[in-house]
């Protein structure tokens, strides 16, 4: 739709160079005036006033003992540095008379900036344009723990944290090989966030690898702060509550789709990582499916896919049943229902988005509160308010049970991005059975289809893989070693995943 | 263009334009939900008597109204009451017996043409009485209850085999005849397990349709030879009396039942129907020896065989083929099946028909004691 077209806008250019100030102490003082955590100090080479260089850090961004070790000490310590020309001087302290890992040349005052901002170290030199910096960084961190939103009962127990490097290292370290691409964008003007994309050489789909860097690339924002700051901007749609990149907290899950063929992004800040394109059925597919025995694993896919169906149309086949189709109710049911109805004063629809927008109040209210005051809210508010709108007859309890249903099984998605999808078309179908009972909802749920046939992400067909032919590996887990194919992202290359 | 024809569709729809488009909505609360119809003969055409069934305390709402036509009386029983009549979950239907003689062709064209009503409606006749006065004797609890029990209990074998309206309307479509369950209604004792009204509905055998009209009603033996040469037995008992010996119950568990057709000459001049039976004692004084279950064997044969020969006697005198034998005779000799069909309703009632028994008594489990066979019974 015309209002969800992400607008061309008007020219926003980049300032070049971002930093006018001269690569000088004083230039850096003066772009960073007014910046308590700036650090700046004099060093004496070996001792010597005549060679005094100057040492700039943002402090907390650097870790000190990094610093002194591996910075001071050997300018304080080492005669031969202490006795060599400034120009020989430069080349020693670049080519590791200092002991630190990383050491960079750096000409402009834009270059020392970034390198300021992951927690470099700065020396100037007297009379020289160029400066040297070395990468200093603090690691601390929060430290890996259990994923929280996709817990593990049998396998991995790590999760992505904040730390950018960290995550890396932790998908390096499953898969191994230096096929494993790598490669880091700067985004936010304010935050200079980086951004990395990961995908496998010669499995993923270049094209795609492609898509995914210039649209990164393209991001001209101030910032990234949430995860909407990145997945808004890259995706190919924003007129669908659905997602269309899919998210995780798990590096086994993430490398899974790596190995897979799908292209990962992550972003420093952002303790999760995310997997292109994104089809239907990856919102259906949890780790743990890869643990478990097969069919166990298949039954499991089946219960969710049918849940899916309870949860987007349970609401509105009451309302259809009840207000246009009671014969389609067996018959003691339909006394039950009559009877129960008979006290209450509103009609089907009203009592069913009555418990609807109540049962989403009281899920964000259990969000919004601190956790043990949560779960009391929600658990009280859901049986109080339950069993009393059914005892006051606001509603009859056989809409209670339909909302209840439907809620519940709303949470054995595995994804909740697409739970949420569904919660919103939950209530347009619910209103669509109130006008056309089950016209009405044919009708929306034919209308939901061709919404997502006409979904692409990164010119994958949203509905992969059941458009493409592998309608049963979109649901069944076959057993492992009769999976000799990558699925759901083609067109990938090399196929074959095993033997 | 697709886009405003799609906005224009639903906002049509939405402000109630398009209402003829849409299914009328109806709020449950508002309904009595019919279970159970009743049809009978009035002065000045048809008598439609319909209730709900007990819900929740509330006792049963029972309508009644005339008019010319099945359908005239339906629509004027919506007047009636405080409630939306909805006929969706109707799904007994009696008829009078004066009504079922005039012919049960206007209550199923009803049942067939009325949207909310469907074929699957289980039907019963009203033996000498109306339907109207057996809707009635539900009272506060509603007849429907004590129907949906007689539906549970003919799946049980303690009443007689039902009767769809599907059923019988495909076989009037066939020109051929059939029977549906029956009901007396009976003045209301201690423990015979009625609703709390002053009558109560029995189970009172079988009505004999042939030509869409009721010919006769079948009773006791006859109603069971029906069940027996139907495979429909569900348990009945019989009772036999040994010679200077215990009494024998048994409890009839089985039937399997073939039919051959005779021809001679090229002529279909009869049937022989085989029928073998499985049963198992209920209940005895003592152990039987093997001479005494033998002698059961024997009772037992002959007194099912006469049954059967009761329920045959009657179809052939009132030359209706409730039972099924033409399809019974042509499925045996599917290369006469022709032929069978063309002489069929001239020679039905002239033919012979010898029906064999073969009674295995099972005593206890795990020993079984075949019957003797004792040649043919009666035909």
């Amino acid at each position: 739709m015309a209002i969800f077209d992400r607008e061309q806008g008007h020219p926003h250019p980049r300032k070049e160079p971002r930093w006018t100030q001269p690569l000088t102490p004083d230039g850096l003082q003066e772009a960073y005036r007014d910046c308590v955590d700036f650090k700046r100090r004099e060093v004496w080479v070996g001792g010597d006033p005549e060679k005094t260089l100057t040492l700039c850090y943002v402090e907390g961004m650097v870790r000190n003992e990094r610093v002194s070790d591996y910075i001071l000490r050997p300018l304080a310590q080492d005669e031969t540095l202490a006795r060599a020309e400034p120009e020989r001087m430069f080349a020693m302290m670049k080519n590791g008379a200092l002991y630190n890992l990383y050491a960079q040349e750096r000409t402009t005052t834009d270059q020392v900036m970034s390198d300021l901002a992951i927690g470099s170290c700065v020396i100037f030199f007297p009379g020289r344009s160029q400066v040297l910096t070395f990468f200093t960084g603090t690691e601390e961190k929060r430290s890996i723990g259990q994923p929280e939103n996709e817990p593990s009962i049998k396998g991995a127990r790590d999760s992505f944290v904040e730390s950018l490097r960290t995550n890396t290292a932790m998908v390096r370290r499953r898969v191994r090989v230096p096929e494993l691409r790598i490669r880091e964008h700067i985004v936010g003007r304010q935050t200079l966030t980086p951004v990395d994309v990961l995908w496998m050489e010669g499995v993923a789909d270049p094209d795609t690898v492609e898509r995914v860097e210039a649209r990164i690339d393209a991001m001209d924002i101030d910032g990234i702060q949430t995860t909407g700051d990145l997945e808004e901007y890259i995706i190919d749609r924003l007129d669908t509550p659905f997602p269309l990149v899919a998210s995780t907290q798990r590096p086994d899950w993430f490398c899974g789709g790596l190995l897979a063929g799908r292209v990962g992004v992550l972003c420093e800040g952002q303790p999760m990582g995310w997997l292109l394109p994104g089809t239907i059925d990856q919102f259906f597919k949890t780790s743990q499916d890869n643990t478990g025995n097969w069919l166990m694993a298949t039954a499991l896919r089946l219960l969710r896919w049918l849940c899916m169906f309870i949860t987007l149309l349970l609401p509105g086949l009451y309302v259809a049943a009840v207000t246009f189709h009671p014969e389609m109710i067996p018959v003691k049911l339909a006394m039950s229902i009559s009877a129960a109805k008979q006290e209450v004063p509103f009609p089907a629809l009203f009592e069913v988005l009555i418990m609807l927008i109540a049962f989403e109040v009281l899920q964000e209210a259990g969000l919004r509160l601190p956790g043990p005051i949560g779960q009391t809210v929600s658990i009280l508010g859901g049986l109080v308010v339950g069993s009393a709108a059914v005892e006051a007859r606001i509603v009859s309890p056989a809409v209670l049970i339909a909302v209840a249903i439907a809620g519940i099984a709303g949470y054995t998605m595995p994804s909740q991005d697409f739970a949420n999808a569904l919660r919103l078309w939950r209530f347009g179908l619910t209103v669509l059975a109130s006008v056309g009972g089950l016209l009405g909802l044919v009708l929306g749920v034919a209308a939901l289809v061709r919404h997502l046939a006409g979904l692409e992400s990164f010119g994958v067909p949203y509905l992969s893989p059941f458009v493409t032919g592998e309608q049963v590996g979109g649901v069944v887990r076959a057993p492992l070693p009769f999976e000799k194919w990558r699925r759901g992202v083609p067109p990938e290359r090399n196929r074959r995943n095993q033997k | 263009m697709k886009r405003l024809a799609a906005w224009t569709l639903l906002l049509s729809l939405l402000s109630g334009c398009g209402r003829a488009a849409l299914p009328y909505a109806r709020e449950m609360g508002d309904m009595a939900l019919l279970r159970t119809m009743g049809l009978d003969v009035a002065q000045n055409g048809v008598e439609l008597t319909v209730s709900t069934a007990k819900q929740s305390g509330r006792p049963a709402l029972a309508l009644s109204a005339t008019g010319p036509s099945v359908a005239y009386a339906a629509q004027a029983v919506q007047s009636l009451g405080d409630s939306y009549v909805f006929y969706g979950h109707v799904d007994q239907m009696l008829l009078g017996e004066e009504l079922a003689a005039r012919g049960v062709g206007p209550a199923l064209d009803h049942l067939a043409r009325e949207p909310q009503l469907g074929l699957g409606v289980d039907l019963w006749v009203v033996q000498g009485g109306r339907a109207s006065d057996a809707v009635f004797a539900g009272g506060d609890e509603g007849v429907p209850a004590r129907l949906d029990q007689l539906e549970v209990d003919a799946g049980l074998g303690a009443a007689n085999i039902g009767c769809t309206a599907l059923r019988l309307m495909s076989v009037l479509a066939r020109g051929a005849s059939t029977c549906i369950p029956a009901l007396i209604l009976a003045p209301a004792r201690e423990g015979d397990g009625g609703q709390g009204g002053e009558q109560t509905l029995l189970p009172g055998g079988y009505a004999v349709i042939r030509e869409g009209k009721l010919v006769c009603f079948l009773q006791g033996d006859e109603a069971l030879g029906v069940e027996l040469l139907q495979e429909q037995v569900g348990g009945h008992i019989v009772d036999i009396d040994l010679s200077g010996g215990p009494r024998v119950s048994l409890r009839v568990e089985k039937s399997d039942v073939s039919c051959e057709p005779v021809f001679q000459d090229g002529e279909l001049t009869g049937l022989n129907i085989t029928c073998a039976l499985s049963a198992r004692v209920a209940q005895t004084e003592r152990t039987l020896s093997p001479g005494q279950l033998q002698e059961v064997t024997r009772a037992f044969e002959l007194l099912e065989g006469e049954r059967m020969v009761a329920a045959l006697e009657r179809s052939q005198y009132w030359d209706a083929d409730f039972l099924g034998l033409e399809y019974w005779a042509q499925q045996s000799s599917p290369s006469r099946k022709v032929d069978i069909e063309r002489v069929w309703r001239e020679s039905f009632r002239g033919l012979t028909i010898q029906v064999e028994v073969r009674g295995y008594v099972e005593r206890s489990a795990g020993m079984m004691d075949e019957g003797v066979e004792h040649g043919k019974t009666p035909g």
